[in-house]
């Protein structure tokens, strides 16, 4: 890649020395101002989560955002995050009795996400905006209980209204853990100065599942994953985040120009 | 002079909120989920089959065969259907340990029917089936015993044969009447 660039600028300036002698006057000279785009580190959190928890009784959950500026395009990034959820699962279907609950279970953990965002849009001068794709790799590490369940039967004969309990003496499983890869797709707005609000959705596609006993339980949410798709590796997410970017150092934006090749140059 | 580049000629706030617009939407479809459907697995109905007592190898219909579920000292319920007189299908209790039923013949000439009470005792074993269906319950280690109904009422129950004493499904014959 350096090369490349070296290379690059050499042939440039080559091509540039080589023009210069039949170079007309400029009577209309480019504008030379120099736009410093700034590096540094981008932390912040999650806006939905805390939202969630407040609206919802079922769902805590918090995410830490972060990340840094590598290069013109790529950032590293990463979250990390915590989240515990309560899930009653219900019968779905026509013939579902009076009280068609099946069980109740409880998943609580934390997972961390390490990966890179390449930003592909183009600012105008002093903008800092970004939509970006990028890549993570997932790790959670969590446990699940089941706080209660019923014996699904679609013989009614013994309990006409509702499922016969089967207990409801809370069973844990823990030590679970998963691994995933996951597209990102966003993008991160300056609202005010270093002040970011980002969004993104993601597509997860699981790596490992450590599950407990098939025949006593499953893993059905992943925290940071979400749900968990029988038949299918695929998991979504998405997350509304608020950052601050604190400026390390800055650095010129290279103009289009410089990536162009001679033969463009001396066309114009 | 100026080179126009066709990126930069979009106007960056609209397509910053044509992003965030996509990006809205496709959390807003990611949370449709499907409606699930348990297809995968049910609680096992117990299955009696009736044979021949002197031809063990014969099935024997049961004249006018009629089942009732009982809570012995408590109540009677309605009649369990069934749609063959060699053969039935008996809902378990999955909250105790045992389930009774009344179990009757009604013999033509003369006309009397015989009511003998039938109990069957198992363990319950809970196996997790899918998200959809969630657990369903086993019987394991069937046992089944008859006795007379009423004082008068003979014993029209001979033998009872657990083929299966595990009970994970509906498709075969758990238990033998020899009658």
């Amino acid at each position: 890649m350096l090369r490349y660039f070296t290379s690059l600028f050499v042939i440039w300036g080559a091509s540039g020395f080589l023009l210069s002698q039949s170079k007309p006057i400029d009577l209309q000279p480019k504008d030379t101002t120099v736009y410093n785009q700034p590096y540094g580190i981008r932390v912040g959190i999650d806006l939905s989560r805390p939202l969630v928890s407040f609206l919802q009784d079922n769902y805590t959950g918090f995410e830490i955002v972060g990340d840094y500026r590598l290069g013109q395009k790529l950032y590293l990034a990463a979250e990390l995050g915590n989240e515990k959820k309560n899930i009653v699962e219900e019968l779905g279907g026509e013939m579902v009795p009076n009280n068609g609950q099946l069980y109740d279970f409880t998943v609580s953990g934390s997972y961390i996400k390490l990966g890179v965002d390449l930003n592909t849009y183009d600012n105008w001068y002093g903008m800092n905006n970004s939509i970006f794709a990028g890549g993570r790799l997932a790790f959670a590490s969590f446990n699940q209980t089941v706080n209660n369940f019923r014996y699904y039967n679609s013989n009614r004969y013994w309990s006409p209204n509702e499922f016969a309990l089967g207990s409801d003496q809370e069973q844990e499983f823990s030590g679970l853990s998963a691994t995933w890869l996951e597209f990102v797709f966003g993008t991160k707005v300056e609202l005010f100065a270093n002040i970011y609000l980002g969004a993104s959705v993601r597509l997860g596609f699981l790596l490992s599942n450590s599950e407990p006993d098939p025949d006593e339980f499953k893993n059905l949410f992943i925290p940071g994953f979400n749900k968990v798709t029988e038949g299918s590796n695929f998991g979504v997410g998405y997350n509304f985040s608020i950052s601050y970017l604190i400026p390390l150092y800055k650095k010129t934006k290279k103009s289009r120009e410089d990536e162009s090749t001679p033969a463009e140059i001396e066309q114009q | 002079m100026f080179k126009i580049n066709h990126l930069n000629s979009i106007k960056p706030a609209k397509s910053i909120i044509l992003t965030l617009s996509i990006i809205l939407a496709l959390a807003y479809f990611a949370s449709c989920e499907k409606d699930d459907i348990c297809v995968d697995g049910d609680t096992p109905l117990l299955v009696i089959k009736f044979y021949d007592a002197e031809d063990t190898t014969m099935t024997k219909e049961v004249t006018g065969l009629q089942v009732n579920g009982l809570i012995i000292g408590e109540d009677t319920l309605d009649i369990v259907a069934n749609t063959a007189l060699d053969s039935i299908q008996l809902p378990l209790r999955t909250t105790e340990n045992n389930t009774s039923f009344l179990i009757s013949q009604t013999l033509s000439n003369p006309d009397t029917t015989l009511t003998n009470i039938l109990t069957f005792s198992y363990e319950v074993q809970p196996e997790f089936i899918s998200r959809a269906c969630g657990y369903v319950a086993n019987y394991n280690a069937l046992e089944g015993t008859a006795l007379r109904g009423v004082e008068a009422d003979s014993l029209w129950i001979q033998e009872i044969e657990i083929e299966i004493p595990l009970v994970e499904n509906s498709n075969e014959t758990h238990v033998k009447i020899f009658h």
